[in-house]
């Protein structure tokens, strides 16, 4: 099989899951779409070194990772700016106010984002995500901290077991 | 814990509606082959120009340093007038200071035939523009992103240098245009314009020489950024951490000052090709060069 053959191969399996982390990432399924597509791009590029690898799909994260990342920083938009967030648990009995955790991930800043979904989506170990982010692991621990406190506050008493999480 | 986090997020992935996910393997292979056959272009295309412009450039340079070239004497901490600098100092980096290029590297390759830069020549140029000192951990990629380490004499530390094509040759593109060609080509540093900048300045060939530092990014803890008017964009990254040794970045003192990184990125040879001389001495000295991940 040609090595663009093995790509193809490799992509039809990984894009479902790529897209998936994506989504979590940007809260945005064409945008989730665009993201996986050029991150996919990449590999193929660099597909005949890559597939030598013995695990290709550590660096299709890494590459999904840093394109979000340089969509963040490229976007005018960056982050939106919510004045009116309910940083408090929504009124008891009213499960459909309630936020759930894919909103409550959009509500954080970016690289705090991509750090709890790749610790907690990804199951990948603080070691590997400092390696990942190009940061060191203090730096990885203390964004993760801050992060799962922000979604604690956003999501409420409700969820503090289910937060009760590794720093 | 852990597990029911991830549990609802599935949940709630699975109860969004998911739109289908088309022909995604079809468009990334496309695309994908559209940015081989665009570098392919990009790094054979403009040969013979780059030729040109960096001949031009060491003729200048040459005469400049009043003498040809010579074997190249980096004293360890040697500025660009040739005062001795701390390496360990560009945290007090002044941005009033002008940076300007190193004097020409005596010695050191500088023209002939021009040939697709290959991260083993990019880091082979690196290394003769370093001041003195053991060198070592090397790496590269295809996208002539280097490393190495270097130990000034008190200590090791690491630098990355990348080497790219941002805009257009032969005039500066608008800024949009310069950021579509960069996700065209698939690069990461396309840092926002004022990211982390202590120091901006123009060049007065066109182009412009930024500083930028980061605290949170011990692999860039400071960076020199030098794009020029025919879109080379040249990139020293100072670490302040080693590279990854699989279970951290050992922190490691910075090498080199920013003074020093701005002499490095400031040299006119820096290009998508290089020096036929350049590119065969990197691919003798480094056959198996390890990949940066």
């Amino acid at each position: 099989m040609s090595v663009d053959g093995e790509f193809v191969d490799y992509a039809r399996v990984a894009a479902p899951r790529l897209r998936r982390t994506a989504y979590l990432l940007c809260q945005d399924w064409h945008l989730a779409q665009d993201l996986t597509q050029t991150a996919l791009a990449k590999l193929f590029v660099h597909w005949g070194r890559i597939h030598r690898r013995d695990s290709p799909d550590a660096y299709a994260r890494k590459v999904l990772l840093r394109v979000f990342l340089d969509h963040q920083r490229r976007s005018s938009s960056h982050e939106v700016v919510v004045d009116r967030v309910a940083d408090g648990p929504a009124p008891g009995g009213q499960p459909e106010l309630r936020l759930t955790l894919i909103e409550a991930l959009s509500r954080i800043p970016a690289r705090d984002r991509a750090i709890l979904v790749l610790r907690y989506w990804e199951d990948q170990s603080i070691d590997t995500v400092a390696d990942l982010l190009g940061v060191s692991v203090p730096t990885v621990k203390s964004q993760s901290a801050r992060g799962l406190s922000r979604l604690r506050s956003l999501l409420g008493a409700d969820d503090e077991a289910l937060l009760a999480l590794r720093d | 814990m852990d597990q029911e986090f991830r549990s609802r997020l599935a949940e709630e992935l699975a109860a969004e509606p998911e739109p289908p996910i088309g022909d995604l393997v079809g468009a990334s292979v496309r695309q994908g082959r559209r940015l081989r056959a665009f570098r392919r272009f990009q790094t054979g295309g403009v040969a013979v120009a780059v030729f040109a412009v960096v001949a031009i450039a060491a003729v200048v340079a040459s005469g400049a340093a009043g003498g040809a070239p010579g074997p190249q004497v980096a004293a360890p901490g040697a500025g660009p007038t040739g005062q001795t600098v701390s390496p360990r100092v560009y945290q007090s980096f002044d941005p009033s200071t002008k940076l300007v290029p190193w004097q020409p590297p005596a010695g050191a390759p500088a023209t002939g035939p021009q040939v697709a830069a290959t991260p083993e020549g990019v880091l082979e140029l690196l290394l003769s523009l370093l001041p003195a000192g053991p060198t070592g951990a090397y790496a590269g990629n295809d996208d002539l992103l280097v490393q190495t380490y270097l130990d000034p004499g008190d200590g090791k530390g690491m630098l990355r240098v990348n080497v790219s094509k941002v805009i257009g040759s032969g005039g500066t593109a608008p800024t949009g245009e310069a950021d579509a060609r960069c996700r065209t080509m698939g690069l990461d540093a396309c840092p926002a314009p004022d990211e982390g900048v202590v120091y901006r300045q123009p060049l007065e060939q066109g182009g412009e020489i930024v500083v930028r530092q980061f605290d949170d990014n011990c692999i860039q803890h400071a960076v020199v950024e030098v794009t020029r008017a025919d879109g080379i964009r040249v990139q020293v990254n100072i670490a302040g951490c080693l590279a990854w040794d699989g279970t951290r970045n050992p922190p490691a003192p910075p090498v080199i000052t920013v003074q020093q990184a701005a002499g490095i990125a400031l040299d006119p040879r820096w290009n998508v090709t290089l020096a036929k001389s350049i590119v065969d001495a990197g691919a003798a000295r480094f056959p198996n060069l390890p990949e940066i991940a």
